[in-house]
């Protein structure tokens, strides 16, 4: 009798076991919960660690970039303005760095007294400026040069059809870059 | 209630694992990022020590000239480091239609404050005297020197020349002087500089053909280079003989001169008679024969050996009066003229007596007599005219001729005393003629211009 009641109080509030009722939705909330903070944990640790191995990249080659750019050093040695081949002249680049660098481009304009350049330029006839890129005459050079105590610390370079010799000439403006982005300019007095 | 608790703090847990996590990676890289920022602070450090370094470092050419047809340079390195040179570009400049430039490598090492001579010796490059190159001397560090050596026919020095005397005796000598200038402002050198001296004469008439004969030419005869405002000089002597008013034209110019680069200077062959004028308009001014006075010396001798080589003959100013006492002086007299000079036997000295409380007797001359030798004191000066001071001759120091007093008359052979005591103030009465026609050799008709001169010159005391 006294269990019969208990029975009917208990359907009557709706209780049921509470040992088994309670252990089912425990587990699964706490399956859900772990699970969720599994999932959420992971997708942001995937997400941190992308996140900061790009950024981690990013600096890696920055730094490397301005490091290697900083540690760049080259000289122009040596320019002659050649009349064989006519309108023609040669840069000799020394590498006085301690990394090896490459050469990109070398750009040459002749200008004035006033600094504007030399001439216009007429169809068949010689510019005042001009630009030269790999592989670079006289030798087919890639540009590349070593920074060794060896003959390939120099580098060469020709730029040919430019008017250097103009009437209007009076320097040489030549800008030198690398492939790291380091650009040397120089101007070159004309003497004629 | 423990086992739901227990439950909660997994999730907490394994929440706090994945907020380690990725803690440890954020400051990997935060790390990561702190080190390549050390790194590029130690470039930077790099690039700044090396370009301090190169601007401490300096050399600078000294000296250059051309030898065995190779350069020879000096290099100072006057900075704080060393230097090591690696490259030297040398360009032609006098190629201007072809061109030339070449570049030599260098491996040399320069200490601070050291020097490094003879560069360019070893190089295979033949340098010639006659043309202008520029040279650019690059170092391990990047620094250049850049140096330029002109040859005299790109760049002219300057020239200017001296000839002394411009008016000259046939016979005499003439000193010719060169001065050579680098007279540029841009620092650069003129190399090599060797003088050439072409002399022409002008024949004007008479009956000699006018010749020069060189005595001494310059030594050494050519400068290396020449920095600038430098000068240089180079000394020829030469031997001019020719009429009056004969021309002797000094040309000089340099070898490798440009076209024009010369300069020319004459000297004129004197004209003897007007030359004889100044002459003696110079010696009635101020005379030009001296006295070595520690050469006088007095003899008498009465008591002593005259003898030219007697050891008897002694500097004195006293002396003793009376017949008995001759004396005989001899003193050394120069010509320091441009002519000899032949003299007069009323050639004497004269000693004026110090009269006390005034009046005086005329003073005692002691007339020139030949000269005394190893076996005769007493000869009388014959014949006359024949003792001649010598002229001075250009390059050669004065001659001087030992003169001996002690004549009572002019010609005379007897000697002189001296009566009276006291002071004598004593000169040198000189009389003569000057060589007229420059032979050497007196001759009435022709030496006529008259020379005379007094010296005063001793004192004696006589007791």
């Amino acid at each position: 009798m006294k269990g019969d009641s208990f029975v009917r109080l208990d359907a009557r509030l709706h209780i049921r076991p509470k040992k088994s009722r309670s252990g089912f939705s425990t587990l699964i909330s706490t399956v859900i919960l772990v699970a969720a903070v599994t999932i959420l944990g992971s997708a942001i640790l995937i997400w941190a660690n992308g996140t900061l191995s790009i950024e981690h990249e990013r600096i890696v080659t920055v730094y490397a970039n301005s490091s290697n750019t900083l540690r760049e050093s080259f000289i122009v040695e040596d320019i002659w303005l050649s009349k064989n081949p006519a309108d023609s002249i040669n840069v000799t680049i020394r590498n006085i760095g301690d990394i090896t660098i490459k050469i990109k481009e070398v750009n040459v304009t002749a200008v004035d007294t006033a600094g504007a350049k030399a001439c216009t330029v007429p169809p068949a006839t010689i510019p005042c400026t001009a630009k030269v890129i790999a592989p670079f005459p006289p030798s087919s050079s890639s540009g590349v040069i070593n920074s060794t105590q060896t003959s390939t610390q120099i580098l060469t370079i020709r730029v040919d059809n430019i008017d250097w010799d103009h009437t209007n000439s009076d320097s040489l403006n030549i800008s030198i870059t690398t492939e790291r982005g380091t650009i040397e300019t120089i101007s070159w007095k004309v003497k004629k | 209630m423990r086992r739901n608790r227990e439950k909660k703090g997994i999730s907490t847990i394994i929440a706090a694992v994945f907020m380690i996590a990725i803690i440890v990676v954020g400051l990997n890289v935060l790390s990561s990022g702190l080190s390549f920022q050390n790194n590029l602070g130690q470039v930077v450090t790099e690039r700044s020590t090396a370009e301090t370094e190169q601007g401490r470092e300096r050399i600078e050419l000294r000296d250059v000239g051309i030898d065995s047809n190779k350069f020879n340079m000096t290099v100072v390195n006057s900075g704080t480091l060393p230097a090591k040179l690696v490259r030297m570009w040398v360009t032609n400049t006098s190629d201007t239609t072809n061109g030339w430039h070449k570049n030599y490598t260098l491996n040399d090492v320069i200490n601070p404050g050291d020097s490094l001579a003879k560069l360019g010796q070893s190089l295979a490059l033949t340098a010639k005297n006659s043309s202008s190159y520029e040279l650019n001397i690059v170092t391990e560090r990047g620094s250049t020197a850049n140096f330029k050596i002109l040859s005299p026919n790109d760049s002219p020095p300057k020239l200017s020349i001296t000839v002394m005397p411009r008016s000259a005796y046939t016979g005499s000598n003439v000193t010719v002087t060169v001065a050579v200038s680098n007279n540029r402002t841009d620092g650069n050198m003129i190399q090599t500089i060797k003088p050439l001296m072409n002399p022409t004469v002008t024949n004007v008439g008479g009956t000699i053909t006018p010749t020069y004969t060189l005595i001494e030419s310059p030594s050494p005869n050519t400068e290396r280079s020449l920095t600038t405002a430098e000068t240089v000089f180079f000394k020829w002597v030469y031997k001019v003989i020719g009429d009056p008013n004969d021309k002797i034209n000094f040309n000089a110019t340099i070898q490798n001169a440009k076209q024009g680069n010369y300069i020319i200077e004459s000297t004129t062959i004197a004209d003897v008679s007007t030359q004889s004028t100044v002459t003696g308009q110079i010696i009635t001014n101020s005379g030009i024969v001296t006295m070595n006075f520690t050469t006088f010396q007095l003899c008498n001798p009465s008591t002593q050996n005259c003898f030219s080589n007697s050891a008897d003959w002694k500097p004195a100013w006293s002396i003793s009066t009376g017949v008995s006492n001759k004396y005989i002086l001899r003193v050394n007299l120069t010509n320091n003229g441009v002519k000899d000079i032949f003299l007069d036997q009323n050639t004497a000295t004269l000693a004026f007596h110090v009269q006390t409380g005034g009046g005086g007797n005329a003073p005692v001359a002691s007339y020139m007599k030949n000269a005394s030798t190893t076996t005769s004191e007493d000869l009388a000066y014959s014949p006359n005219y024949s003792i001649k001071l010598p002229k001075k001759v250009d390059g050669q120091p004065a001659q001087y001729v030992t003169l001996y007093f002690g004549a009572t008359a002019a010609g005379g052979s007897t000697l002189q005393s001296y009566s009276d005591t006291g002071l004598y103030a004593v000169s040198i009465i000189l009389f003569g003629y000057e060589d007229g026609n420059n032979d050497g050799i007196y001759q009435s008709a022709t030496d006529t211009n008259p020379y005379s001169q007094n010296i005063p010159f001793q004192g004696f005391k006589a007791t």
